[in-house]
């Protein structure tokens, strides 16, 4: 009688180890997946911020509009700092929120939609929509 | 690939009935290094790139402030009367 008892509780204890295991790999392989997915967005991000540098060297974006899209990336990098440690931290769809906002905002803003050069204005809004997909493939993958 | 896959799932299977709390936790670690990086080199890898967007983007400004370091040394200006 004890014995049988106690090879229920045995495996019992064995069913939940199992189980807790195999939910601790998804969560690992999720978490995993997000941090990868954030290095890729910090490196678009990065391709964006050297593709308006191009352009200003250029001519094709003035002074004043590199100005402000210069502080606009500054702004959006850390933020992208944040949401990674949001991840890294505590993880969650949420965490990617505020970057989406960010990029949102900067396509929508005076600075970037008033570039005067047109094939300027469309490369870098190529580039940010670009973006915004590895955000969002980054909050899906949490 | 899969059965490699489940292969390793067995072998930390064994690990944490053998190991308990401390197997969770060499469960997790496991199931990152099958991917070859940490989520701390991972995160290290994107913050230095986020650190390389600011510092370009500060450069870019101080450029157009001209407060930007020259390139090289700077040749002695002559007096003129």
């Amino acid at each position: 009688m004890k014995s049988r008892v106690q090879s229920q509780v045995k495996r019992r204890i064995t069913y939940v180890l199992v189980v807790a295991t195999v939910a601790l790999l998804l969560a690992a392989f999720t978490c995993h997946q997000a941090m990868q997915t954030s290095v890729g967005v910090a490196a678009s991000l990065k391709a964006m911020q050297d593709g308006e540098i191009g352009l200003h060297n250029i001519g094709k974006i003035d002074d004043g509009e590199h100005r402000l899209i210069q502080q606009r990336f500054k702004a959006l990098a850390q933020t992208d700092k944040s949401v990674r440690q949001c991840i890294y931290l505590q993880g969650g769809g949420a965490c990617v929120d505020p970057g989406i906002t960010a990029v949102q905002s900067m396509l929508e803003s005076p600075e970037v939609i008033g570039i005067k050069n047109d094939d300027s204005r469309k490369q870098i809004e190529v580039l940010g929509q670009s973006l915004l997909t590895s955000l969002n493939a980054l909050k899906a993958a949490l | 690939m899969p059965n490699d896959n489940l292969t390793q799932a067995i072998e930390i299977l064994q690990l944490v009935n053998t190991l308990a709390p401390a197997g969770v936790a060499l469960v997790k670690t496991l199931a990152t290094k099958l991917q070859g990086k940490t989520d701390e080199e991972l995160k290290a890898t994107g913050d230095a790139i986020d650190d390389a967007i600011i510092a370009a983007a500060d450069m870019e400004l101080a450029k157009l402030d001209g407060t930007a370091a020259p390139a090289g040394p700077v040749a002695p200006v002559t007096p003129t009367e």
